[in-house]
């Protein structure tokens, strides 16, 4: 890889040519692999200790596992059992489904088409409006929190999946639609108007040609909202309230750093469970969250 | 089969751009209309029109003697094929094709047996189940084609179709548009920029220029009577040689006189010229009409003149020869190949004065 | 018991999901219906406002509609009852907590933002070099996939303390005592706390600037830099005059969704210290102010506060935006 050794036909590489590229590329390695090391650590730290005795988490640090004799006996999943059902984050984990999914979809659908009339409909105010919608990017979610809550409260909302659905739906729409809209106008001009000219209405052109055809920043930016939602602890904190029937796995997470805060054995497991779903998407689907990504953008 | 009127169509863009200007038109069932002109002409723009891609800013455009402004796209009736062929890249060839009946609402045993007899009528009934990606250019043309014989429409309207093939699968592909057209029998509207194409496959011709319609003819009265400069020298390859001129008498015989050049008027045309005498004129004749006198042919009314050779250009079945004349006007002229012309030889050419074209200089309208 | 009821709230939560997805799209199908009805001139009118309306609605309602009534309530008292002037934003720019809580974002903006960048710079060149560059990059990238609330579990653990004498289960105590010195409480020492926190933070979004970082780096082309290779320039100087210029766009865009993130960080703090020993920052003195003092009226300041920090960004991204569109 070096300039070294493509200097010199392959052929004509000798050991010390060999050792020369070693020696040239081994700061590279070093570097590279110390960093990774380095990030992966502390995941790796919580994930071992969160399957070892509870007593024997707070008695010796995780890495000792790893002095030999090596007894696999010390690992159990009495952690998980109790942090899933004694301290209701199996029914948090539930809760962070019920709230993801609709959270996910709605913003989906609603932003899909708002890009599709945003691309390619003739209608005042296209430009301006999209403007807008590139400006509410950033708007820090604080600025929504009182007024939405107080709105929330005397219309019955806060406490519930709905109203929790409803806001992550508005906080993501933004994005979702600078988004789709940039991928959807840069489908051809010609594909759009042979379909209209085959006899498709706008619905069916947007169902049967620019929905399949944007599949690649659809799901960017369900990758992104799913992560977005599941991840959120703000917009739960505030919506859901002090209701422990509807908090999903962010909330009692923090409740749990709150109340037991020394008992890395709970804290260990849930912050895995936590973390398990997304890291399951990001891993299955880091493609297109990465593509979401470089589609440039500041999330408000 | 649809007869189709333009009436007073004119479309301005919101930008103020008048691409089509007070066009009237009509178009008979079953012919093969070709809409020619250089790029930004206002061709494309009329196709578009007629398909309902762009609204008609004045004017009124029929179809059978309806009126179809309002219509959108679906309600017309026609079938486009787009210059790149607009495949739905995620549906196979046959989805591509049957999707207009799809929409229709056609019976699923009625779509399978459209759809195979078109592409067994354009030689693709192997390719049905391929996307878009996996065909060659030649047969994404056949697909695009096919998608719009289906639908058995009142209309095929084909924005420059081929000009996204190469040379060699142009002309065959142009033959083959030609047979269909006759096959079907139905109205056909073609725009093209590319004159031979208009030649070759029009059963008319409409020139147009600057968002203003030149000339409807056939194909060959369009070439041997142009009604002006621009279709005189559109229409042709290569152009038609134009020399600023005027008409002097002397005597009984009336004289071009165009710079170095004097050429006699020919008996026949001379009386309806009378009117013309002393205007600025313009004189045009073809290069085809400019021969080698060695190998000029009979039947001819020849009258030669000295010129430069400076460029000579061998195409194999003919010459194209670049001449000056005395005064450094520069002309082309296709000989005979067996010409013996050098470049730098000052040598005699023939103009054929049964075929020339004289225009008004002002208004660029042919006289005669 | 137990599983009776979560097989309800299964059921309950797959209705609501259906309901929920199925619900917005026949909403769309059935207007798109009723509008079929119309004569064409119309339809095309009246369609594009189908489409829109339901974005344009939660948008008014969530962002548009909200950010002018905090702008409003941010004038008022804590119940929002009276006007009270400026002294709201009086009090967010002179209470001796809001000011700590402005001294830390301070320090998070620079610290997050130059290191993050600047790390993920010279990841994304360096792991352009090795073989093994997916699996290294996915491991950097990593944390973004991970909740605010769980990263700072996982870094609680890391900078876990127990009294001299004891064993160090935290990581880095357990390097502190390694090397002979006394454990730090990382999160209640008041001159590391603060770094400790933004440490996290740095965690996190280094893999976002690498990523970007690493595929602008991809996209210089090969002959720019054969070329000046040819033209003399060693590994560094390419770094500095061909690399980073040429991705000098993908800097700024990095640099500044961070610093927007950043800007608005609030989780982190809330979960690891409760904003307790100096380190509160302004998203959570606004947390605070809402929930814990129910002051409406400061608590609006701050986020408006917040809002005029990202105005600039904002801006820059429309012009971005305006730019692109004529490029178009």
């Amino acid at each position: 890889m070096s300039s070294v050794s493509k200097k010199r036909p392959a052929q004509a590489r000798t050991r010390l040519d060999r050792l020369e590229t070693l020696l040239t590329t081994a700061p590279v390695h070093v570097v590279v692999i110390a960093i990774a090391l380095l990030w992966t650590l502390p995941t790796a730290g919580l994930l071992i200790s969160s399957f070892r005795q509870p007593d024997a988490l707070l008695t010796s640090g995780w890495w000792s596992v790893f002095v030999p004799p090596f007894d696999p006996a010390q690992f159990h999943l009495g952690n998980y059992m109790n942090v899933l059902t004694r301290q209701g984050m199996g029914q948090a984990f539930l809760n962070s489904l019920i709230i993801t999914i609709p959270a996910t979809v709605m913003p989906i659908a609603i932003a899909t088409f708002a890009a599709y009339a945003l691309a390619w409909m003739q209608f005042p105010g296209r430009q301006l409006l999209f403007v807008v919608i590139v400006g509410l990017l950033v708007v820090p979610l604080q600025m929504t929190l009182i007024p939405v809550l107080r709105a929330y409260n005397s219309l019955g909302l806060s406490g519930t999946f709905l109203g929790v659905w409803l806001a992550h739906t508005g906080y993501g729409m933004p994005l979702g639609i600078y988004l789709l809209r940039n991928y959807i106008g840069t489908l051809p001009r010609d594909l759009i108007e042979a379909a209209a000219v085959d006899g498709a209405s706008h619905l069916k052109i947007f169902t049967r040609i620019v929905v399949p055809l944007s599949t690649p920043a659809i799901a960017s930016f369900a990758v992104f909202q799913f992560l977005w939602v599941w991840n959120d602890l703000l917009v739960a904190l505030v919506y859901l309230g002090g209701n422990q029937n509807v908090a999903p796995v962010t909330l009692v997470l923090r409740n749990l750093v709150g109340d037991r805060g020394q008992d890395w054995h709970l804290l260990t497991a849930g912050a895995f469970i936590s973390m398990v779903v997304p890291l399951v998407v990001f891993l299955g689907l880091q493609r297109y969250f990465v593509r979401g990504l470089l589609a440039g953008s500041v999330k408000g | 089969m649809a007869h189709i009127v333009f009436e007073r169509v004119t479309k301005q863009y919101e930008n103020g751009f008048v691409a089509v200007k007070d066009l009237n038109l009509a178009i008979e069932a079953d012919e093969f209309l070709v809409l020619v002109g250089p790029s930004g002409c206002g061709k494309t723009t009329c196709l578009r029109m007629l398909a309902g891609l762009e609204p008609i800013s004045q004017g009124s455009i029929y179809i059978d003697g309806q009126r179809i402004n309002e219509r959108s796209p679906r309600e017309r009736d026609i079938a486009m094929v787009f210059q790149s062929y607009a495949l739905y890249p995620h549906m196979s060839v046959f989805d591509n094709m049957a999707f207009s009946l799809q929409l229709q609402g056609t019976p699923k045993a009625d779509i399978q047996q459209r759809v195979q007899a078109a592409a067994t009528q354009l030689g693709i009934e192997g390719l049905l189940d391929r996307k878009p990606k996996q065909l060659s250019g030649g047969q994404r043309q056949r697909v695009a084609v096919g998608r719009a014989i289906v639908r058995n429409p009142a209309a095929f309207l084909m924005d420059e179709p081929l000009s996204n093939l190469d040379a060699k699968l142009r002309v065959q592909a142009r033959a083959e548009l030609s047979k269909l057209h006759k096959k079907l029998g139905t109205t056909f509207v073609y725009v093209t920029h590319d004159q031979v194409e208009a030649m070759t496959m029009g059963s008319r011709i409409a020139v147009m220029n600057q968002g203003i319609l030149q000339q409807v003819d056939t194909p060959q009265n369009l070439y041997n009577h142009p009604n002006n400069m621009f279709v005189a020298g559109f229409m042709g390859s290569p152009a038609m040689n134009f020399f600023q001129a005027s008409l002097k008498p002397d005597g009984d015989q009336l004289w071009i006189e165009a710079g170095a050049l004097r050429l006699p008027v020919p008996a026949s045309v001379q009386a309806s010229l009378q009117p013309d005498l002393g205007q600025s004129l313009v004189f045009g004749i073809r290069p085809e009409n400019i021969y080698d006198p060695q190998f000029a042919p009979p039947g001819i009314h020849p009258i030669d003149l000295e010129a430069t050779v400076s460029v000579v250009e061998m195409m194999g079945h003919e010459m194209i020869v670049y001449l000056s004349l005395v005064d450094g006007h520069e002309f082309l002229a296709r000989i005979d190949p067996r010409s013996r012309f050098q470049p730098g030889e000052t040598v005699r050419v023939s103009f054929d004065m049964n075929r020339f074209h004289l225009f008004d200089r002002a208004s660029e309208q042919a006289l005669v | 018991m137990q599983d009776t009821a979560n097989l309800i709230r299964l059921l309950t939560a797959i209705a609501a999901i259906v309901l929920g997805s199925g619900g917005i799209i026949a909403l769309f199908y059935g207007a798109n219906w009723l509008v079929n009805g119309l004569p064409y001139g119309l339809r095309s009118r009246v369609l594009p406002w189908v489409y829109m309306t339901p974005a344009l609605a939660v948008l008014a309602a969530f962002l548009i509609l909200p950010t002018i009534r905090t702008l409003i309530i941010s004038f008022m008292d804590r119940r929002s009852e009276a006007f009270v002037g400026l002294d709201n934003y009086i009090f967010a720019v002179t209470n001796s907590a809001m000011l700590i809580a402005f001294r830390n974002n301070l320090l998070w903006l620079v610290l997050v933002t130059s290191i993050s960048v600047s790390l993920g710079l010279v990841i994304a060149v360096l792991v352009d070099r090795v073989p093994y560059e997916p699996l290294a990059k996915a491991l950097i990238f990593l944390p973004m996939a991970i909740s605010f609330v769980g990263a700072s579990v996982i870094w609680r653990f890391v900078y876990a303390y127990q009294p001299p004498g004891f064993e160090q289960i935290g990581l880095l105590n357990a390097i502190v005592v390694a090397l002979g010195f006394e454990p730090v409480g990382w999160l209640v020492n008041r001159t590391v706390n603060n770094f400790a926190l933004i440490v996290i933070m740095i965690w996190l979004q280094t893999g976002f600037a690498m990523v970007l970082l690493s595929s602008a780096v991809k996209g210089i082309p090969q002959d720019v830099i054969e070329a000046a290779r040819i033209d003399g320039a060693n590994e560094f100087q390419i770094f500095w005059r061909i690399t980073i210029p040429m991705i000098n766009s993908t800097i700024v865009v990095v640099s500044t969704t961070i610093i927007v993130l950043v800007l608005k960080v609030f989780d982190i703090v809330f979960v690891m210290t409760g904003g307790n020993l100096d380190t509160d920052v302004i998203a959570s003195r606004m947390i605070k102010e809402m929930f814990n003092f129910r002051n409406f009226g400061r608590g609006s300041a701050i986020a408006v506060i917040l809002l005029l920090a990202v105005i600039p960004v904002m801006v820059a991204n429309i012009r971005r935006f305006q730019q692109q569109e004529v490029n178009r």
